[in-house]
């Protein structure tokens, strides 16, 4: 009980997507506004409280007043010079033909003149509220079935011509069950034939690969990736992969301590990027991942491997999401995960729960079984 | 111009320059330039290794059997694999019920796509190969994914009639598609663009009331609602008004925005026939000016009310059997056996193939004459090595003997 009550005051003062400098001071105003533009215009739901503010949308817990059901609404703001703003055009027009498990989904579509708001089922919490709340490194077994949850979806969207492009620990929702679903679309694009090099400033600097650090505008299914790996080690640690702080510079230097600095023989073609001074950079050697993220020597190898692979220099070389599913580091899920319809979570498959997590800030004694804390939110 | 932030520079395009509306006979083909046709395809002697006809002989017959006598059974076979799925699928969204299978194949049976279990590894290799020529995939491994998922998606895009409503005929869209192109142009999008938005306006024309005195702006939102979904550079609200002689206020196109929206019900995707078409040229190994001449009568085909029945894939192969045809290259056996594997993308019957080659030969015939010529003229520039004045055209119907009965 005391959780949840938690979570839910935690979510005020974060943002989801992205972090709202005013934090949770003008939330007062911004609730009594909004709702009452909601009550002139759509009627069907019913705002709650704010979440967080994105850069072009304002997120509030909302419920049904057709089911009853909790909801996500993300309001956006409407340019009236422009119209609907086309970030919101193509995140809708996407998500419209995405239905699977571990991807968010899209309910509804309320337009009006003055707002375009979408309505999204809730999902508890995210993946940086759960690590926030479980310091110091996750469980591992839990580590694997977001792992495996966060692989399936960016495998569902690369199968259909759709990079994520902004995965970060806030985009990855997670729901009282574990389920793990992509959120946050505004960047994703389906690419068509012409191959239009997007600009770069896409991807949050953390998660950000060197390909794409060093100013390649080339990008692949290997951006979200890297970014999968980073999030991997950070679950793992319980600390960022790379935490830069200043510049691209810094962040490159981050993962160079790592991987070393890449040569023209180690990742042909890279002096050619315009971000490559190989002067610039501090000479440094290739690490053992182990030596560097101490969590990866107390588990077996295979977690290393992957953790490996998906962290490569060179984009060709990172495994794809695909590939990464039938690696052997998910030998131990049950082999019918392999096999689930697109809509159908993991957890439907017998055996497969989230483990009680070693470490609670909220209850550093008392060991709370997840799957008994939604009974509190039988409002 | 307003920067939807996701590209790199693109030259400005000052809507306010009126001279530039005039200048259609040169206009700057910005995307054809930086990706011409060189770039998109490499000739057959490029790096790819060279299709040995020795090797392809089982294969090429293995395809053509296929086609002569069983093609409906494939591409029947595919049709209803998709359909089941997506059925299967949309079932378990809506209801949820806990009875529906978990697993995809409960026998633990592999072979699920029909197609995937019939096509040769040949053309699968092919297929994928293309496609990562064509920009249109980022590694390969998705390739064929993506490439089923283009196949099922475009049943979704064709039309179950002809018909449009009321007031509207064939030959008002075709004046205002015309008018599109020349926009279109004018604005500098991508050929995906106009595809796109021709498709939303043949939707909106069937799902929202429009009075023949909007027509003209439901086009207009329908390029400007398409360029927002692909493009990187658009144009302003006001610049888009201006184009249409100012008849329209700004706040009319917003609302006509919004009515748009809510009635496709912000669904906006679309598999345009030109990826299928530069797909089949390329596993077909056709030449530049073959491409070009099968795009000029692609093209064509939107302002046809007729074809929208057609799916996608058919419009492309329809384009690309005429082109053969109408410019009567000399066959090298690497090219009919490139050819050979290329056709067997196509669905549907041949006689569906078969109409839309007439529909099309008879649109280039009276291209040059007819009111609604844009796009004759954007093909008879040198880019595009002047495919829409080649003297073949003029007989095009003549190349393909008597028109189908059932019209």
């Amino acid at each position: 009980w005391f959780h949840t009550l938690q979570v839910r005051r935690l979510r005020v003062q974060r943002g989801r997507s992205n972090s709202d400098p005013l934090g949770g001071n003008s939330f007062e105003q911004d609730f009594q506004w909004k709702t009452g533009l909601q009550f002139g215009t759509a009627n069907s739901y019913l705002n709650l409280e704010k979440l967080g503010e994105g850069a072009y949308a304002t997120v509030y817990k909302g419920i049904s007043r057709i089911n009853g059901h909790l909801v996500a609404l993300k309001v956006i703001r409407m340019k009236t010079e422009e119209g609907v703003p086309f970030t919101a055009i193509r995140e809708a027009s996407l998500l419209k033909g995405l239905k699977h498990a571990n991807i968010v989904l899209l309910h509804d579509i309320i337009h009006t003149r003055e707002s375009l708001t979408f309505v999204f089922e809730y999902v508890q919490t995210d993946l940086a509220q759960y690590m926030t709340q479980h310091p110091g490194g996750l469980h591992s077994y839990n580590v694997r079935i977001f792992m495996f949850q966060l692989l399936r979806g960016l495998s569902y969207i690369h199968g259909r011509r759709i990079l994520h492009r902004d995965l970060k620990p806030q985009n990855l929702l997670i729901s009282y069950l574990g389920e793990l679903k992509l959120a946050d679309f505004g960047l994703a694009r389906s690419k068509s034939i012409p191959s239009q090099t997007y600009s770069s400033e896409v991807v949050t600097l953390w998660y950000r690969p060197p390909d794409v650090l060093l100013g390649s505008t080339d990008y692949s299914t290997a951006l979200d990736i890297w970014g999968a790996g980073c999030i991997f080690i950070e679950m793992l640690q319980g600390a960022p992969a790379f935490p830069g702080e200043a510049d691209v510079f810094e962040q490159l230097q981050k993962i160079w301590a790592v991987l070393g600095v890449p040569t023209e023989e180690s990742w042909p073609g890279v002096s050619e990027l315009p971000n490559y001074k190989p002067e610039w950079f501090l000479p440094s050697e290739p690490q053992q991942f182990r030596t560097v993220w101490k969590r990866l020597a107390q588990l077996p190898y295979k977690t290393e491997d992957l953790a490996q692979r998906t962290l490569m220099a060179m984009p060709r070389d990172r495994i794809s999401a695909q590939d990464a599913l039938q690696h052997p580091y998910f030998n131990t899920l049950p082999p019918p995960i392999m096999q689930l319809r697109d809509t159908v979570s993991i957890f439907k498959v017998p055996g497969v729960r989230l483990e009680t997590e070693v470490r609670d800030i909220f209850s550093p004694s008392r060991r709370i079984k997840p799957s008994l804390v939604p009974l509190a939110k039988c409002w | 111009m307003a920067r939807t932030g996701l590209c790199d520079s693109k030259p400005l395009l000052d809507l306010h320059k009126k001279e530039k509306a005039e200048e259609r006979r040169a206009p700057l083909r910005t995307w054809a330039n930086a990706a011409g046709p060189k770039d998109r395809w490499q000739p057959p002697e490029g790096d790819e290794p060279k299709m040995a006809p020795a090797k392809m002989e089982p294969e090429c017959r293995w395809d053509r059997r296929l086609l002569v006598s069983t093609s409906d059974d494939i591409i029947m076979g595919f049709h209803e694999d998709s359909r089941t799925h997506t059925a299967g699928t949309m079932l378990h969204i809506t209801d949820g019920c806990p009875e529906e299978p978990l697993l995809l194949y409960p026998q633990g049976f592999p072979g699920l796509h029909s197609l995937q279990a019939l096509v040769p590894g040949l053309l699968r290799h092919e297929v994928e190969i293309a496609m990562e020529k064509l920009g249109l995939i980022w590694d390969r491994s998705y390739a064929w994914d993506i490439f089923l998922d283009m196949m099922k998606n475009q049943f979704r895009s064709s039309f179950p009639n002809a018909d449009l409503p009321r007031p509207f005929t064939d030959a008002t869209r075709a004046v205002l598609v015309d008018w599109l192109v020349q926009v279109h142009e004018l604005l500098h999008f991508q050929d995906e663009t106009l595809y796109l938005a021709i498709h939303l306006l043949n939707r909106s024309l069937r799902q929202i009331k429009v009075s023949t005195v909007n027509l003209q702006l439901l086009g207009v939102v329908c390029l400007f609602l398409a360029g927002k979904k692909e493009e990187c550079l658009l144009p302003e609200v006001s610049g888009l008004c201006f184009l249409m002689d100012n008849s329209y206020s700004r706040h009319q196109l917003l609302r006509m925005e919004r009515k748009v929206l809510c009635g496709l019900k912000f669904d906006l995707s679309y598999c345009p026939p030109l990826h299928f078409l530069l797909l089949s040229a390329s596993i077909a190994r056709c030449s530049a000016k073959m491409v070009w001449m099968a795009r000029y009568l692609l093209e064509l085909a939107l302002l046809e009310g007729q074809c929208v029945v057609f799916l996608p894939v058919q419009l492309a192969g329809a384009a690309l059997c005429l082109a053969r045809r109408v410019l009567q290259e000399p066959p090298t056996p690497e090219g009919e056996a490139a050819w050979c594997l290329a056709s067997s993308i196509h669905v549907g019957s041949e006689t569906a193939l078969l109409k839309i080659m007439h529909i099309l030969a008879g649109a280039a015939a009276k291209a040059h004459s007819r009111e609604t010529c844009a796009t004759f003229i954007k093909f008879s520039s040198p880019e595009t090595m002047h495919v829409s004045s080649h003297p073949g055209l003029r007989n095009a119907p003549g190349l393909l003997g008597v028109p189908p009965l059932h019209t």
